[in-house]
């Protein structure tokens, strides 16, 4: 599609009539920080969110779910089936679609995740470009501002405040067949104007950071000072990993009287997959007692290494997208871009 | 293998048909159904054993093709799921997933000798391993086998071990930490590096050496077997990491950051297991 531009009241207009056809859920405000909400209406969008307190990861790894049931007598299994009603988040921030990205490629790699990849295949994702950095912005540094593919559209607003959207997917373009009159198709005349909106967009998200020399410094091992470091002051309350896009950890754990309408009857098991942490000690506990990782310092390396070795020799890309939520929920002060700069010695 | 769109996470039925006491606190379990009947695995893969409404628990497998029927062997752990199953009866119902992880590359080892070091219930995977040879008796040199075990109660599958003593173009090796005067026995005694040590072959570049026991005793058979002559990446090891999904998705037995014990193993050489910090804990 060529791409085509939409003034900010017709982009209400838009999502007005989005919201009639699909569920839509958008960055409202709420407790003094933003967060992906199901909206009624356009008015609804805090449009000045610079990013939500959690990324969109809990809309396709559920915080807790149930993958299946069965009977502690019979067994049985019978997989759940994920709401794959068709749904559109609307603001997704490039670093989130980067995750996203990733964990696709996680849930497909290998063995087919079909709670995870049905949920995604329903869900539409209209990102918002970012033209200044958040709070705690690194992305340029973790090369995750601008993903190429994981959105279906992506909205980019111009220097006038007008709005460029660009499509990339089919569903996509399909999604503004029938509301083309709100918009204006572009023309050459708007070329220098989408050149100087990217060029100043692409200034804002050079890397803070070297990473080039990461691999090899890590892979040399001179890196324990740094948890050793970490190991005095970090909790292993595991925030960090519930709100990073990229972590994607959970537990599976097998429930009885797991039948809502039946309460009582303890032969009908459930199991269920949460959210978990690798930095907590249990995550490594096995029966008999032996911990394998039973060390802070110990987590905190494979937490690291994880997303700095592990996911870029598997996935291709960095298993941090640079959002800094780490950073703004961390109860001690840990900031990973101050990690990053000790590894790499800038 | 499974079909790539099938749902790993939902195990298949198995009824109970048998239970055998291995040792004081071992048993196995007999298994049955149509899916475990079509279930096609090889030595060094493991499942994982449901019991509905308890929990999943890794469990390497011990049994063979050429053996009938299927049959896990568990250690009461004292935890959830293991000792729920010790209480488990004959016609009892456990879900199964799997074969799970990489194999030992059996076909790589033709031609060469190989050393088994079977500490503890480590024995269980490599009996697989063992089965799997003495089948394709032809495809290897000499075998060497060496079992460890913490006193004389505690070994399992003893008719198996002694069937295999019995066998000319096999070499068995037995010891116990340790035992008691009325308990003992008059084969060796002593830590399994006891007899490592003295295993001290002219060529050891033609041996493959197959280990699994508890993580602590590689580090310790390792450095013998060093001693002797023989480098890491002769040695295989099964690892145990704690697992949830299986699948290489849960992240629970990823080690260093880079490896799922799960999927890139459990099997891996002595060598790749020093490579990852934290490998051999």
């Amino acid at each position: 599609m060529i791409p085509r531009f939409i003034s900010q009241e017709a982009l209400k207009e838009w999502v007005e009539h989005l919201i009639t056809q699909f569920s839509v859920y958008a960055p409202v405000q709420e407790k003094g920080d933003y967060d992906f909400a199901k909206i009624a209406h356009a008015e609804e969008i805090a449009f000045d969110f610079d990013r939500t307190r959690m990324s969109i990861k809990g809309f396709f790894l559920k915080p807790e779910e149930k993958l299946m049931s069965a009977s502690a007598s019979k067994g049985d299994p019978v997989a759940s089936s994920p709401d794959t009603s068709k749904r559109i988040i609307f603001g997704a921030r490039p670093c989130d679609i980067t995750a996203l990205n990733l964990t696709d490629n996680v849930f497909v790699k290998d063995f087919y995740d079909p709670y995870y990849m049905k949920r995604r295949q329903s869900t539409i994702i209209i990102g918002i470009r970012c033209t200044e950095k958040c709070r705690t912005c690194f992305c340029g540094t973790m090369d995750s501002n601008n993903p190429l593919t994981g959105y279906d559209i992506m909205l980019t607003e111009m220097d006038t405040g007008e709005i460029l959207i660009q499509a990339g997917s089919d569903n996509g373009e399909k999604l503004f067949r029938g509301s083309r009159h709100l918009t204006r198709q572009s023309s050459e005349e708007d070329q220098s104007l989408i050149l100087k909106t990217f060029k100043k967009i692409t200034e804002t998200f050079t890397p803070d950071i070297p990473t080039t020399g990461l691999k090899a410094i890590i892979d040399l091992g001179r890196t324990e000072f740094l948890w050793k470091k970490y190991e005095k002051i970090c909790l292993s309350c595991g925030q960090c990993v519930f709100v990073c896009p990229t972590c994607w950890c959970f537990d599976v754990k097998e429930i009885v009287g797991a039948d809502e309408t039946d309460f009582g009857n303890l032969d009908k098991t459930a199991r269920i997959r949460r959210w978990a942490s690798c930095l907590y000690k249990d995550y490594h506990t096995v029966s008999g007692g032996h911990i394998f990782m039973p060390t802070v310092a110990s987590r905190l390396e494979n937490y690291y290494k994880h997303k700095l070795r592990g996911i870029p020799e598997k996935f291709g890309v960095w298993g941090c997208v640079g959002c800094g939520r780490c950073v703004s929920t961390c109860p001690v002060g840990i900031d990973i871009r101050e990690s990053l700069k000790e590894l790499t010695g800038d | 293998m499974r079909k790539p769109r099938e749902n790993p996470y939902i195990p298949f039925d198995a009824t109970i048909t048998k239970i055998v006491d291995l040792n004081e606190e071992s048993k196995s379990f007999h298994l049955d159904s149509s899916e475990l009947r079509k279930m096609i695995y090889q030595p060094g893969q493991f499942i994982q054993v449901t019991v509905y409404g308890v929990g999943e628990v890794a469990i390497g497998i011990t049994d063979t093709i050429y053996d009938e029927g299927f049959e896990v062997a568990i250690r009461n752990t004292g935890g959830r799921v293991t000792s729920y199953l010790h209480t488990m009866k004959v016609g009892d119902i456990v879900g199964i997933r799997g074969p799970l992880g990489k194999p030992f590359p059996m076909d790589d080892f033709k031609g060469k000798n190989l050393l088994f070091i079977c500490a503890g219930i480590g024995f269980w995977p490599i009996r697989a391993c063992i089965k799997h040879v003495i089948n394709h008796r032809e495809d290897y040199g000499k075998l060497l086998a060496i079992f460890g075990v913490r006193n004389p109660s505690l070994f399992t599958y003893t008719d198996e071990i002694e069937s295999w003593m019995s066998r000319e173009d096999m070499k068995v090796q037995r010891t116990v930490d340790s035992c008691s005067d009325e308990d003992c026995w008059d084969e060796n005694v002593g830590l399994i590096t006891s007899l490592t040590d003295d295993f001290k072959p002219q060529n050891p570049e033609d041996w493959i050496i197959l280990c699994c026991g508890p993580p602590v005793a590689f580090k310790f058979i390792g450095e013998s077997l060093n001693k002797n002559g023989f480098n890491d990446d002769q040695i295989w090891v099964s690892l145990e990491r704690k697992m949830k999904c299986g699948i290489g998705k849960c992240n629970h037995c990823l080690i260093h950051g880079t490896r799922y014990v799960c999927m890139d193993g459990p099997v891996f050489t002595l060598g790749e297991a020093r490579d990852m910090p934290g490998g051999l804990d």
